[in-house]
């Protein structure tokens, strides 16, 4: 029955019966000496030691309860003890034992105290250790969002879109670094020293452009902008340096304070500058954002450089494409050329301008595909009629443009009014009459009608406005 | 048509009358070829520069072959009226100058008047049957200078 009552009893309380039996031992001696006085016979009289019964009782009940208070000094601080680690090993890590004893049982409670401590101090270096990887973690998914946003200007770049579009998006991505509040991207003017503000976001960019601030002009060494031109280096305006000459002037022309500058170049010359800001206090930009920067402004530098290839590329273009003739660019430049050539050797020039008749209303009834078939016919038709020294082109949508050197208004009235006639007959056999396309001519010369290709082009297309307004159709006029 | 058309009809170049009329040898002429190639000029002109015949020389030898009437335009006044039937531009582009203009007559001098194409212009333009006088490249300019005034 005891050992059952042990066992089911918690820890704490199995020190009580431990403490009755420490006090029945300790009643032992009393008893011992009590037995003694009623039987003087025994052992403990060879000691001699004669009292009363008073002082014997007396001294017992003494004895007894110093032997309690002994035994529950001992146990009561190891109860507590137990108590309060039971709190702790429940979660209570600000609990502290405290004990003010310097034997075992103190040193137990100092030595629960510094494991407490302990656990203490690695749960606040875990919380620690997790709030800087819930940082870091927010750190790398910005960086996702920035380089998924590189990848989507690469796409953009690839699909060949607008220069523009591109040029928006990457500012506005570049501006999810550095806590930027503005973000704007200076492009150079060709052959000026005027950079054009081409994308503006944020807030603190509409407040520049309510400011009325469209264009920066920047020569070389003049100004900070003006050093970053020569040096093209990416500069970082922030806290964790003295700001450099010239920075103070430029905080207040672009409302910033913090600011990271990356030049963009194409073919080693800085044609503009990517720049995001803020104005936070004591603000540092993170490491990495410097880098991401410059390559947003390389993707930049691409597109740039994209379009200026794509431009180069029309403008080498000769021929156009629905009908394989000359386009209308080559066909002016060749018209002034042989306008030169011809004054040179005291020659004539004709420049004749056919456009198709009604070809609006043509292209209205019958689709893009029946419209460009005609186009291609007419084309066919031209190339037939002309020598090798005379040039045919397509000229504006429903034109066509044709260079005869060496020849006069007569001579060219005459190569006109046979085209005119062939490709009246081409379409002769069509019998739904908007099928029978015509064409009108006009035909000019060099001397009589002017000495440069402007002239020449530019008085023919008046007379076939005369001529459309007048109702004039399959004729050559001149 | 002009009468300028029937003679053309003969249709011999500049180099081949001068050689005919003992003005310059085959090698001159194949010399000055070369050197027009290389320098975009008109014959007569590399002719006089390469000092193998003369401005005269040129001219005289249009009019014997073709019968056109030789005139140094030099000391010859022109009717700023006759001036303005042709157009500056066509004047100076085929070295030519109206001199005269009688009713449906008009009379030019030009230094080649073997350029059949400027003479139809200037039919075109004036609506006058054309006579032609040769006179030298210089006689010609020099009259621009005197009636185109104040301009190139």
């Amino acid at each position: 029955m005891k050992r059952v009552s042990f066992r089911l009893s918690m820890s704490s309380r199995g020190l009580r019966p431990k403490l009755y039996v420490a006090v029945s031992l300790m009643s032992i001696i009393p008893i011992l000496i009590c037995l003694n006085f009623i039987f003087p016979n025994s052992w403990l009289a060879a000691i001699n030691l004669k009292l009363n019964l008073g002082l014997v009782v007396l001294s017992t009940l003494i004895l007894a309860s110093a032997g309690y208070r002994t035994i529950k000094e001992m146990i009561d601080p190891v109860i507590k003890i137990s108590s309060d680690a039971k709190m702790i090993a429940n979660g209570d890590l600000e609990r502290e034992i405290i004990l003010e004893r310097d034997d075992e049982i103190g040193e137990l409670g100092s030595s629960l105290n510094q494991l407490t401590q302990r656990i203490r101090q690695n749960m606040d270096e875990l919380k620690t250790y997790g709030e800087k990887t819930k940082e870091i973690n927010l750190e790398i998914n910005k960086r996702v969002m920035v380089l998924s946003g590189l990848l989507q200007i690469s796409n953009l770049i690839t699909q060949n879109a607008a220069l523009n579009e591109i040029l928006e998006i990457s500012v506005s991505k570049a501006m999810q670094l550095g806590e930027a509040t503005l973000g704007i991207l200076l492009l150079k003017e060709e052959k000026s020293d005027e950079f054009v503000l081409k994308s503006a976001h944020g807030p603190k960019s509409v407040e520049l452009v309510n400011k009325g601030l469209t264009s920066i002009k920047i020569k070389t060494g003049e100004g900070l902008l003006g050093k970053l031109l020569s040096v093209n280096k990416i500069l970082i305006l922030d806290d964790s340096a003295p700001l450099p000459k010239g920075a103070t002037e430029l905080q207040e022309q672009l409302l910033a304070t913090n600011m990271v500058i990356v030049p963009i170049l194409v073919r080693d010359m800085v044609v503009g500058f990517l720049i995001i800001g803020n104005n936070k206090k004591n603000f540092r930009y993170p490491n990495g954002d410097a880098d991401l920067m410059t390559i947003f402004a390389k993707q930049i530098a691409i597109a740039v450089e994209n379009e200026m290839l794509v431009r180069n590329v029309a403008r080498l273009q000769i021929k156009d494409v629905l009908t394989g003739l000359y386009n209308e660019s080559y066909i002016r430049g060749r018209l002034d050329e042989e306008i030169r050539r011809a004054i040179r050797f005291q020659r004539p020039c004709a420049f004749i301008l056919l456009c198709v008749d009604s070809f609006k209303e043509y292209l209205g009834s019958f689709g893009v595909i029946a419209a460009e078939s005609v186009l291609k016919r007419i084309a066919t038709a031209l190339l037939d009629s002309i020598s090798d020294i005379d040039k045919a082109a397509r000229f504006g949508d429903d034109c066509f443009a044709m260079i005869l050197p060496e020849k006069n208004k007569r001579q060219c009235m005459e190569k006109a009014e046979e085209i005119r006639k062939k490709i009246e007959f081409i379409f002769s056999d069509e019998k739904d009459p908007k099928h029978k396309i015509s064409v009108t001519g006009a035909v000019t010369e060099n001397p009589i009608d002017g000495i440069s290709a402007e002239e020449l082009t530019g008085k023919a297309e008046e007379l076939l406005k005369k001529s459309i307004t007048q109702g004039i159709k399959n004729t050559i006029i001149s | 048509m002009s009468p300028f058309k029937i003679k053309r009809i003969i249709g011999k170049q500049l180099g081949e009358l001068l050689i005919e009329r003992g003005v310059v040898d085959h090698k001159q002429l194949e010399k000055a070829l070369v050197y027009q190639k290389d320098n975009n000029k008109l014959l007569g002109e590399v002719l006089v520069e390469l000092g193998f015949a003369t401005e005269e020389d040129i001219a005289q030898a249009l009019t014997c072959q073709f019968g056109f009437p030789y005139l140094p335009l030099a000391n010859y006044d022109i009717d700023a009226e006759v001036i303005k039937s042709i157009p500056e531009n066509v004047c100076r582009q085929f070295c030519l100058i109206p001199i005269d203009k009688i009713g449906k007559s008009l009379t030019l001098a030009m230094a080649n008047p073997l350029n059949q194409q400027a003479v139809e212009d200037v039919e075109m333009i004036s609506g006058c049957a054309i006579q032609i006088f040769v006179s030298t490249t210089s006689d010609i300019r020099g009259a621009f200078d005197r009636y185109y005034k104040g301009k190139k």
